[in-house]
C-alpha cells in the first residue's frame, strides 16, 4: 500500500498527533477509535458499544465493548479510554485532537466497561468528536511511540518495524476481536509524497494499491487491465472562501454574484473530469443533516452582473490567493478566472507556496481556497462558523451562533434537524463559502487484492486493510 | 604549493561560515514556522488556537530572538550537535544519515559514468570537427542540455518502465538497505543526471581538443610521426581535459540541483528529498544541517578539481607555483 507521507524528520508515530495520510492508515490498523465514521458521517461503533447522554447531554456514558485485548493480551478498560482522553488534553503534548469540550474534572470511569464523559456545554453528538481523525485509544501508561518501543493497540495489525518518512511494516494481530478478520498475514505501508511517483511506483508493481490517484490518471487507470479503482462515497469539499468582513465580500449582493460567476459543472468535467459531484455552496455533502433539498445553484453571469450592479460594484476586481496544494486547485482557480469574465469579474491570481497554505492563507486572505475533510456539520461549525471559532472566516451574527449552540445541544432528533435546516439555509443565502464541486480521489487496487471497501477521506472504511484478501 | 592549499581551505571554510549565516536569515524570512507546521490539521483546512500555538513556540524555542537563536544553534554545531528536528524531536545525525548514504551513492555513481562518457564523446567529437558524426552529437548534446531533468525523468519511466517494463519507475530504497543491492533503481535515475550534466563538458572538451588539434604543437608532433592514439591521449587529452576540469567541477556541484528533482520524479530517498521536506516543514536544525552538508559537498568538488587540474596541466601548476594566479 502506498500512501501520502512525511520526511523522516517531521514523521510521527503517536496516534495522537501524526497527521498524514500515511499515519492515519497506521493509526487506524494498529489502534482503534471508541467511534468512527461510516461513509456517510453517521457513526459505526467500534471499542464503545453505546454513547448514552443523560437528560441534557452534559454527561456521556461511554460503554466499552466487552472482549476487545491489547496485542500482548491485556484487556481493554476504562482506564486505558480515560488515559487517552487525558493525555490528548495534556497541555504539555499538544495534541491535534479536539476535546476542548470534555470537563477532565468530571470525566470518570464507572466501572472496567464504562466511562463517563463530562462535558461543558450540553452535546448532541458527542461521538461525531469522537470519531476525529486523532481520538485514538491506546494503552494506559504508553507514552513513547518510536521505532525502538513498539506500541500495543488494539487493532487488527501489529506494528513491526517502522521506519520514519519511509515505510512500516503491520502483521496480523491474532488477538483482534472481529472474528476471523483481518485476512492478510502481512501489510506494508509504503509512504510515497507525490501524486505521480505514487501512480507510477503502482505500474510497476511496486506497491498493490495507492491512494489518492489525481483525477487524470485515474481516468487512465480505469480502463488500465488488472486494476480496480475503489471510489470515495462522498467527496471531498472544493470551495472558493469570501472574508465575509472584507470588501468587497462584505457586502452580500457580491457573495451572492461571485456564487453565480462559477460554472461548477464544466469545473467538475474539465478540471476533476467527472471524479466530483457538484457542490451547493454549503459544506458536508453526505453528512447526517446536509441540507440536500435546497435548489441546485447554477451559472447565470448575467445575474451576476445585475446584483454587482446594484451593489455598486460593476468591473469588480478581486484577488484570489491559490496554492498547488490540493490536486486540481490551481486548474480550478485558472477556470474560475475565466468563468468570472462572464459577468465582468476580474480575477486575479496569486500563487503562493503550498506548505501550510491551508494553516495560514486559506479563510485568512479575502478569496481563498477552502478544502476541508469530511466530518459532522456540528464539529466544522465549530472550527469554523461561530463567531469566536478559530478558524472564523469573517461570518459573525450572534443570532446564527445562539442557534448554532441550541442545536448542537438539541438531543431531539427532529428538532435539530430544524435547527441545522435553518443555518444552513442562511449560509446558503448569503454565506461566504462557494463549494463548487465535491472531489472523489480514488484508490487504485491490482485486481489480485479483493475485499477493499468503498470510502469517504477520513472514514472508517478509508485505508481500511482489515478486510482486504489476495486472490490467486 | 602548501600556503596554496592552506589559502583555498581557508577560504572554503570561509564559504561554509557565509552559507551557514545566509540560510539562516533566507529561513528567517520564510513565512510560518514549525510550530504551525506542527499544529497543522493534516488533510483539513487551518483554524489553529492562538493559545497553542503560542505555548508550542515557546516549547520549541522559537519565541526567542532571531540572534539569540541563531548563536544557540553555531555554539551547539561547533561542539559536534547538530540539534534535533523540530517536528519529531529526533536527533538530525540520525535523519540524515540514511539518506546521505542513498544521495552519495547516486552522486558518486553519476560521476563514475558521466567522466569517461564526458571525455570520450568530447574527444571523439573534437578530432572529428565538422564532420557529420561531430555535427550529430554536438546537436544532440545541445538538445539533451536543452530539456529540463524532470522531462527526462519523466520520459524514461514513461518509456523505459512502464512502456518496455525493462526498470522499476520508482527508486524506493528502504531505509537501512543501501540502494547499490538494487542496482536496477539507480539505472534510471542516473541516466537522467548524466544526461542533464554531461553535455556541457563535452561541448568544452571538443571545443578545446579541436583548437589543440589546429594548433602549431599537434602539427609538430604529427610531423614528427606522433599520431593516432598516442596523439590524442598524450598531447591533446590533458590540456582539453584540464579546460573541462571546472565547467566538470560545476556539473558534479550542479547534481545537488538535479539529484533534487531526480530524487523528486523516481521517489528517491536522499538528502535533497529530505531538504525539500524539512524546508517545507519549517525544520531549520535539518535544513541547516542538509544545506552545510550540501555546500561543503560543492566546495570539495571545486577545490578537488581545482588541485587536479594543476596536476593535470604544466601551464596552470607554473602560474600557482611562481605565486602569478
Amino acid at each position: 500500500m502506498a500512501l501520502a507521507g512525511q520526511s523522516p524528520s517531521a514523521d510521527k508515530l503517536d496516534p495522537h498527533v501524526a497527521g498524514s495520510a500515511a499515519s492515519g492508515a497506521l493509526g487506524k490498523n494498529v489502534w482503534d477509535r471508541l467511534v468512527s465514521y461510516n461513509n456517510d458521517l453517521t457513526l459505526r461503533y467500534r471499542l464503545a458499544e453505546a454513547l448514552e447522554p443523560d437528560a441534557d447531554g452534559t454527561e456521556w456514558r461511554v460503554r466499552l465493548r466487552a472482549g476487545v485485548l491489547f496485542s500482548d493480551g491485556t484487556p481493554l478498560t476504562s482506564r486505558d479510554v480515560l488515559y487517552s482522553i487525558r493525555r490528548m488534553l495534556d497541555p504539555a503534548k499538544p495534541s491535534s485532537a479536539d476535546l476542548s469540550m470534555v470537563d477532565l474534572a468530571r470525566t470518570r470511569a464507572e466501572d472496567d466497561r464504562t466511562v463517563v464523559v463530562g462535558l461543558k456545554q450540553p452535546l448532541a453528538d458527542l461521538g461525531s468528536v469522537l470519531a476525529g481523525w486523532y481520538v485514538y485509544v491506546v494503552k494506559d501508561g504508553s507514552d513513547v511511540f518510536d521505532a525502538t518501543t513498539l506500541p500495543v493497540g488494539t487493532g487488527p495489525y501489529m506494528l513491526k518495524s517502522w521506519s520514519p518518512g519511509d515505510r512500516s511494516l503491520l502483521v496480523r494481530n491474532p488477538r483482534y476481536w472481529e472474528a476471523g478478520l483481518p485476512y492478510l498475514d502481512e501489510v506494508e505501508i509504503v509512504q510515497i509524497a507525490e501524486p505521480e511517483a505514487r501512480v507510477n511506483a503502482f505500474l510497476s508493481g511496486e506497491v498493490d494499491m495507492i491512494d489518492q490517484v489525481p483525477a487524470v490518471r485515474a481516468s487512465t487507470l480505469r480502463t488500465e487491465p488488472g486494476v480496480s479503482l475503489v471510489d470515495a462515497e462522498f467527496g471531498t469539499m472544493a470551495a472558493l472562501q469570501m472574508r465575509a468582513d472584507v470588501a468587497p465580500f462584505d457586502d452580500v449582493r457580491v457573495r451572492q454574484a461571485m456564487r453565480l460567476a462559477v460554472d461548477r459543472q464544466a469545473m467538475a468535467d474539465t478540471v476533476y473530469l467527472g471524479f466530483a459531484e457538484l457542490g451547493n455552496d454549503l459544506y458536508g455533502l453526505g453528512a447526517p443533516f446536509y441540507a440536500a433539498d435546497l435548489p441546485q445553484r447554477t451559472y447565470d453571469p448575467q445575474r451576476a452582473r445585475d446584483l454587482l450592479r446594484q451593489a455598486g460594484h460593476e468591473n469588480l476586481v478581486v484577488t484570489l490567493t491559490t496554492a498547488d496544494s490540493s490536486p486540481g486547485q490551481l486548474d480550478s482557480a485558472t477556470l474560475f478566472a475565466q468563468q468570472a469574465k462572464a459577468a465582468g469579474i476580474t480575477v486575479n491570481l496569486e500563487t503562493v507556496p503550498a506548505a501550510n497554505y491551508a494553516a495560514q492563507v486559506s479563510g485568512q486572505k479575502p478569496l481563498t481556497h477552502n478544502n476541508w475533510w469530511n466530518y459532522s456539520l456540528d464539529y466544522y461549525y465549530g472550527q469554523t462558523m461561530t463567531s469566536d471559532a478559530p478558524g472564523n472566516s469573517g461570518w459573525r451574527r450572534p443570532a446564527w451562533d445562539a442557534r448554532f449552540y441550541q442545536a448542537r445541544g438539541t438531543l431531539d432528533r427532529q428538532t435539530r434537524a430544524g435547527l441545522y435546516a435553518d443555518l444552513q439555509k442562511e449560509l446558503y443565502d448569503e454565506g461566504g463559502l462557494i463549494v463548487h464541486n465535491f472531489v472523489k480521489q480514488p484508490a487504485a487496487v491490482r485486481s489480485t487484492v479483493q475485499g477493499v471497501p468503498r470510502f469517504t477521506l477520513g472514514s472508517d472504511d478509508w485505508a481500511n486493510y482489515r478486510s482486504a484478501w489476495l486472490s490467486a | 604549493m602548501t600556503r596554496y592549499i592552506v589559502s583555498r581551505v581557508t577560504g572554503a571554510v570561509l564559504v561554509l561560515a557565509v552559507v551557514t549565516c545566509l540560510v539562516f536569515v533566507l529561513f528567517e524570512l520564510l513565512p510560518g514556522d514549525a510550530a504551525v507546521t506542527v499544529l497543522n490539521r493534516g488533510g483539513a483546512s487551518g483554524a489553529i488556537p492562538p493559545e497553542q500555538l503560542a505555548a508550542l513556540r515557546h516549547e520549541l524555542g522559537l519565541d526567542r530572538p532571531a540572534g539569540e537563536r541563531f548563536l544557540s544553534w553555531v555554539g551547539g554545531l561547533l561542539s559536534g550537535d547538530l540539534g534535533t528536528s523540530l517536528l519529531s524531536g529526533r536527533p538530525v545525525g540520525d535523519v540524515l544519515a540514511s539518506r546521505i548514504d542513498n544521495s552519495l551513492v547516486l552522486a558518486l555513481v553519476t560521476v563514475v559514468v558521466m567522466l569517461p562518457v564526458a571525455v570520450v564523446l568530447g574527444l571523439w567529437a573534437g578530432m572529428r570537427v565538422g564532420g557529420r558524426a561531430d555535427r550529430g552529437l554536438s546537436t544532440a548534446a545541445v538538445a539533451i542540455e536543452a530539456v529540463p531533468t524532470f522531462v527526462v525523468g519523466v520520459v524514461l519511466i514513461a518509456v523505459v518502465a512502464l512502456g518496455w517494463r525493462l526498470l522499476p519507475a520508482v527508486s524506493l530504497v528502504p531505509v537501512g538497505t543501501s540502494p547499490l543491492r538494487r542496482p536496477a533503481v539507480l539505472v534510471l535515475p542516473v541516466v537522467c543526471l548524466v544526461a542533464a550534466l554531461a553535455p556541457h563538458p563535452i561541448r568544452i572538451i571538443r571545443a578545446r581538443a579541436a583548437e589543440l588539434a589546429a594548433g602549431e604543437f599537434v602539427r609538430t608532433a604529427r610531423s614528427h610521426g606522433v599520431g593516432g592514439v598516442r596523439l590524442v591521449s598524450r598531447h591533446i587529452a590533458p590540456s582539453a581535459v584540464a579546460a573541462a576540469l571546472q565547467p566538470m567541477a560545476g556539473s558534479v556541484a550542479g547534481l545537488v540541483g538535479g539529484v533534487a528533482v531526480v530524487e523528486t520524479v523516481f521517489a528517491y530517498p536522499g538528502l535533497a528529498q529530505e531538504l525539500i521536506g524539512a524546508i517545507s516543514q519549517r525544520d531549520f536544525p535539518i535544513v541547516a544541517a542538509a544545506a552545510i552538508l550540501i555546500a561543503g559537498f560543492g566546495i570539495a568538488v571545486y577545490l578537488a578539481a581545482d588541485l587536479l587540474a594543476l596536476l593535470l596541466s604544466p601551464v596552470a601548476r607554473r602560474a600557482v607555483l611562481t605565486g602569478r594566479r
